[in-house]
């Protein structure tokens, strides 16, 4: 398991942290950190150095379109 | 990865050949860690204060305090310091912190900004943040936080400068 730390709260810029090993707890770690307001991605496979992960704008959530330009 | 050629500020930079995003990694190690950062007290440090406060007494306790790096990449509250993993390399040592040096009043202690300094040949394993730990019969820990900016990867000279700053909450 890879393991994904936001960079700051909200930032939606998550680093790589190294894949978890013994000793390592990936769901109370993510619990912990979200007690700072830090977002935690876990994935299976190695996604690259850093993993980009916006939150949607309120507004586009809400009609159901992306807020992709062009489209 | 972005090359640049950048003046450098601190010793240990190959001025001539530089990646931005390496700079800016080490920038931020550089910075003493003013960013957020994710601190929490596991479950070992928990029971340590229990005891001190309300039993007046616990032999993991011991005498002065040590600040150290982990490597651990997810640890969670119910890590214990024998089970981090530090960095191995010429010039990484724990840090003493003295009883009577921490400052501070109400609900929060403070202590001076300390330095990690990599020597020769750099560390192995990556930085993924820092403890204080107690010296006692059984170290336990009293404070672990997460860097969010890691993980480091630190070689000869690099530096990690760290400030301990304790809230209760």
């Amino acid at each position: 398991m890879h393991i994904y730390l936001e960079t700051a709260p909200k930032s939606g810029l998550f680093n790589h942290r190294g894949e978890a090993g013994p000793g390592d707890d990936p769901d109370s770690y993510t619990g912990m950190m979200a007690k700072s307001k830090l977002r935690v991605i876990t994935t299976a496979d190695y996604q690259g150095a850093r993993i980009e992960q916006r939150e949607a704008a309120p507004e586009a959530a809400a009609t159901g379109q992306d807020n992709v330009v062009g489209d | 990865m972005q090359t640049a050629t950048l003046a450098a500020p601190w010793p240990g930079l190959d001025t001539a050949s530089l990646d931005v995003d390496g700079w800016i990694a080490r920038l931020r190690a550089h910075l003493g860690h003013i960013l957020a950062m994710a601190g929490f007290l596991p479950d070992e440090g928990e029971a340590l204060i229990g005891n001190l406060v309300l039993k007046n007494t616990d032999v993991d306790r011991g005498t002065d305090l040590e600040l150290m790096l982990f490597t651990n990449v997810a640890p969670g509250e119910t890590i214990t310091e024998a089970t981090l993993t530090e960095p191995t390399g010429t010039g990484y040592a724990r840090i003493n912190l003295t009883d009577a040096t921490w400052t501070g009043s109400g609900d929060t202690r403070s202590y001076a900004q300390q330095t990690f300094t990599a020597g020769a040949g750099g560390w192995t394993g990556s930085v993924q943040g820092y403890a204080i730990v107690t010296k006692g019969t059984t170290p336990r820990i009293v404070a672990i936080e997460v860097d969010p900016s890691g993980p480091y990867t630190f070689n000869q000279n690099d530096t990690y400068d760290v400030t301990p700053n304790i809230t209760f909450a």
